[in-house]
């Protein structure tokens, strides 16, 4: 069952609660929703002490609006948008300080001597998926590895849903034609 | 309802964004592909074989663990329980005043029954206006009449 069909009716119940300051339903939709959160943000920033800060900015915003909370809104979108849009911000910021300073992105690839184990395979996968650009690696992430619908992603993404496949397409094309590349420089 | 069909470069298209498996792709698609793909075409098995390798690559990345800490630091910003408000009194509830004693309001309440209850019957017992101005002008009569007894001389 996709992640976002999973606490629709569960998280409303809680929504009150947790507005009217019930520990219980707080930590209901702490443990419900903050794993998959800290995941987004640490794929979107590949670093772990900022994807904390995203993840405790996410829940303090969404604490500020529960007590408004419309029942026609999922709560697992909303979250996942505002983390996304956080991400956004912090990497417009880097970009205004290092513009000039510092190439943007990693390159992945390898020297034809290295093998890699998995944990280093790992690693340089993350390294591709960050080389893609922003919106190609926000489809990726979203669809691909935290397993939203379509729908849901285009909705985390604020794009239509044939906007959000053009850019899951073209994303996985893209980190295809690096693994391919890599795999023949490497002779892996 | 009608079966959604598939062209072969809707297959395509859809193998290249969604990948090979079919429980990522959207649930009327998947149905649909499920029927074509029993018999795929060259071209289809290709982008298979090459969506799952991109797929399985992709599932070579671990989902990250939170850190411990990071749940309790969520929790310690979230809003407290508002206090409870306590019922109202009903009518008595303006005899309620901060810091006041229950037991105090009690005894004001009958202080106040009672001022009430003896205002009643007062009222209701006095004299009628005729009776009371008989009664007054007797007692102003008596009054002054044994004043002024008072200063007569003796009449022999």
């Amino acid at each position: 069952m996709p992640y976002s069909d999973v606490s629709y009716a569960d998280d409303l119940d809680d929504i009150r609660a947790a507005a009217a300051g019930n520990r219980l339903a707080q930590s209901a939709l702490v443990t419900r929703h903050m794993p998959r959160v800290y995941n987004l943000a640490y794929r979107m920033v590949s670093d772990a002490a900022l994807a904390e800060d995203i993840t405790q900015e996410a829940f303090l915003r969404a604490w500020k609006v529960l007590p408004d909370w419309e029942p026609r809104a999922q709560f697992s979108t909303w979250l996942h948008r505002v983390t996304l849009n956080l991400c956004r911000d912090h990497f417009r910021k880097k970009r205004e300080q290092v513009m000039d300073e510092l190439p943007e992105r990693t390159d992945p690839g390898l020297r034809p001597d290295e093998r890699l184990d998995q944990s280093q395979r790992a690693g340089w996968i993350m390294s591709a998926i960050n080389t893609l650009p922003d919106r190609q690696r926000e489809a990726l992430v979203l669809c691909a590895l935290d397993g939203h619908t379509n729908i849901a992603a285009a909705e985390i993404m604020g794009v239509s849903v044939e906007a959000m496949e053009s850019l899951l397409a073209r994303g996985r094309r893209k980190l295809k034609t690096l693994l391919q590349d890599n795999e023949r420089e490497t002779g892996t | 309802m009608t079966q959604m069909t598939l062209s072969e470069d809707d297959l395509l298209r859809l193998i290249e964004t969604y990948g090979a498996d079919l429980a990522a792709w959207p649930a009327e698609q998947a149905e649909a592909a499920a029927r074509h793909l029993a018999n795929p075409s060259q071209a289809v098995r290709a982008a298979l074989d090459e969506a799952a390798a991109l797929d399985a690559l992709l599932a070579e990345l671990p989902q990250v663990e939170p850190p411990v800490h990071l749940a309790a630091a969520i929790l310690d910003a979230a809003p407290a329980r508002k206090p409870v408000r306590k019922k109202s009194a009903g009518w008595l509830g303006w005899l309620e005043m901060p810091g006041m004693p229950a037991r105090t309001g009690a005894a004001m309440a009958s202080l106040f029954v009672g001022l009430g209850v003896g205002f009643g019957t007062a009222a209701a017992n006095a004299p009628a206006p005729d009776d009371f101005d008989t009664v007054m002008s007797q007692t102003l009569e008596l009054h002054y009449q044994s004043d002024v007894s008072d200063f007569l001389e003796p009449q022999e």
